[in-house]
């Protein structure tokens, strides 16, 4: 099944500037998607359409067989959740308890249910000893952690994280992608659409949906995307790890079989 | 001339039943014409040793240097020497979008030098070369900065700090937001400003960048310094126990040191230093 499904969307903030120019494309039940793209090609815009915060847009959308209109809205975003691209335009509790809360009242969580709710995300986002705390008194990565806790303990159908994670440490990040990944599994309905710089990020979507000035130019699994350098290169992006070192041993005059694929299979490569 | 934290405690809300030290008994030197990188966990405390730079915070205890500046408790609000320090520190946030106020781009970035003394034509001359410097066309120039995206703010930010070429450049998370290649330049324009004489202090959990890039580096953990050293010195020990990680250059390098391949790692900062290392290591 289609839990979004987008038909020549076009969209412009002014006349000056078309944001979204026939932008069509499906998501699938529980795929994780990455959405890739330069700076100002419309990417948090698209998301805003999804969730229904621009409604003068052409073309059509729908999320989870129903089109989104003024009238499906509440029903629609009833299962989606996003983190914005700053979480302070996301707090609304006073304290970070409060602002998890805060989501589960408005789902009309049973009150008993809500403590144990709270907890659990706070502590499965490392957040628990600050549920106390006001959460614009946190540091970035905190935010961050608090307001993909927030979304997450709603249990929405599909979750939007724009840029969620782009200020966490190494090993922080790790921890939240993990968590994403672990909750797929209890929710196998659960649908991910990630917008990322993070290309690493990236090579562990099933898929990678590249948009360029609006449109979407690509879409495909990482390893179909990723050999596309020279384009990529052209429209600001750049390739992960794995695909920098294999094209810089090749231009070091390197032959490297289309069998290796991964810096695992690279590694048994040269080490042969 | 440098940048000197002696014994710096910092405390947010001092007075309440849950003060947070963010900060404490710091005490390093940041030497003048480096590139220097802190790192560490989220929450460790970077954010808040940076604002002690502009003297934006004040130590709760202990005193910061910024050559002739001296930034210790209770300090006043209306200090004379502020506005030289503002002018010879730019401090870029780690959310832009505080820094930004103004009714147009090219007004906002203008306001620093205007600020500190220049003409209408010259602020706004100095405005549009920063916003070219961070890839912003003219077609921006009379937009709002709030009805942009989230990397054409960041942009915007880095251009009015840029515009007032200042001697100590301080960035926190500079490259969060931005595009792969829009991160690429901008490091490289960090360079260029280096090489120029600027001491640029960089905030980051990009460990690449800190290899790639950096001449120093500080590790902070729960508000103390950690570690500090050269990066390639740095990343030779396991840094995971500060929620950090091994750059990838780094290693994919011990990797192949396990299986035999020799490679010097003080020599190895950019991926084309591993490709050259791997293969002259095959020969
Ligand atoms: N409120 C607004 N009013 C007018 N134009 C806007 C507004 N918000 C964004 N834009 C413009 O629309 C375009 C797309 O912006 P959008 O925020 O969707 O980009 P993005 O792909 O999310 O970029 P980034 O990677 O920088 O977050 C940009 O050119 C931007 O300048
Ligand atoms: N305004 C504030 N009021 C109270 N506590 C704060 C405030 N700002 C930060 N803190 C706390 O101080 C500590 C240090 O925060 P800081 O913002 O300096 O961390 P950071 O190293 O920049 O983290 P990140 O990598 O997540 O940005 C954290 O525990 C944070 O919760
Ligand atoms: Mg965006
Ligand atoms: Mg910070």
């Amino acid at each position: 099944m289609n839990v979004v499904e987008v038909k020549d969307l076009t969209y412009a903030y002014t006349e000056e500037k078309i944001v979204l120019n026939g932008v069509s494309f499906s998501l699938e039940e529980g795929k994780y998607y990455c959405l890739v793209g330069h700076n100002g090609s419309g990417k948090s815009t698209l998301a805003k359409c999804l969730m229904g915060l621009v409604l003068r847009f052409e073309g059509s959308i729908s999320l989870f067989g129903i089109p989104l209109s003024g009238k499906t809205l509440r029903e629609i975003r009833s299962h989606v959740g996003i983190v914005f691209q700053n979480p302070d335009n996301q707090f609304v509790g006073s304290t970070v308890a409060d602002d998890i809360a805060f989501g589960l009242e408005n789902k009309r969580v049973p009150h008993e249910q809500m403590q144990g709710i709270i907890e659990s995300f706070a502590e499965k986002t490392g957040m628990i000893e600050h549920l106390n705390h006001e959460p614009s008194a946190l540091s970035g990565g905190q935010k961050q952690r608090v307001a993909i806790a927030g979304v997450l303990a709603m249990g929405p159908d599909l979750v939007i994280l724009d840029e969620a994670t782009s200020m966490l440490d190494p090993k922080g990040k790790n921890e939240i992608l993990n968590l994403i990944h672990s909750l797929r599994k209890e929710n196998p309905k659960l649908t991910i659409l990630s917008i990322t710089h993070d290309v690493e990020e990236a090579t562990r979507a099933d898929e990678i949906i590249v948009f360029n000035k609006g449109k979407i130019i690509l879409k495909g699994k990482p390893e179909e995307v990723f050999v596309h350098r020279e384009e990529l290169a052209s429209i600001q992006l750049g390739l992960p790890f794995f695909y920098q070192l294999r094209f810089a041993l090749e231009e070091q005059g390197m032959q490297i079989p289309p069998s290796v694929k991964d810096l695992e299979s690279l590694e048994a490569y040269l080490c042969r | 001339m440098s940048i000197r934290f002696e014994d710096v405690t910092y405390v947010y809300n001092p007075k309440t039943p849950e003060p947070v030290e963010a900060l404490h008994n710091i005490s390093l030197e940041i030497e003048e014409g480096s590139f220097t990188a802190l790192i560490g966990r989220t929450g460790c405390g970077k954010s808040t040793l940076v604002q002690h730079l502009n003297a934006l915070l004040h130590p709760t205890s202990g005193t910061v240097f910024i050559d002739t500046f001296v930034n210790a408790s209770q300090k006043k609000k209306r200090d004379k020497k502020l506005k030289p320090l503002r002018e010879k520190v730019g401090l870029v946030f780690q959310f832009p979008e505080y820094q930004l106020f103004e009714e147009t781009i090219e007004k906002d970035v203008a306001f620093g030098p205007k600020n500190f003394g220049d003409s209408d034509e010259v602020a706004l001359e100095k405005a549009h070369e920063a916003l070219q410097l961070v890839g912003l066309d003219e077609s921006f120039y009379k937009r709002s900065p709030f009805e942009i995206s989230g990397g054409e703010k960041r942009r915007v930010a880095l251009a009015g700090v840029l515009a007032m070429k200042p001697k100590y450049l301080v960035v926190d998370e500079p490259t969060a937001g931005l595009d792969p290649l829009g991160a690429k330049k901008l490091m490289e324009l960090f360079t260029k400003i280096h090489e120029a004489g600027s001491t640029i202090i960089l905030v980051t959990h990009d460990m690449d960048l800190v290899l790639g890039y950096c001449t120093d580096v500080f590790v902070l953990d729960h508000g103390k310094v950690a570690l500090k050293g050269k990066p390639n010195d740095l990343f030779g020990q396991d840094v995971s126990r500060f929620s950090l990680q091994t750059p990838a250059i780094f290693d994919f390098a011990f990797r192949l040191e396990k299986a035999g391949y020799k490679i010097d790692k003080n020599k190895l900062n950019r991926v084309e230093d591993l490709a050259k290392a791997i293969v002259e290591g095959r020969r």
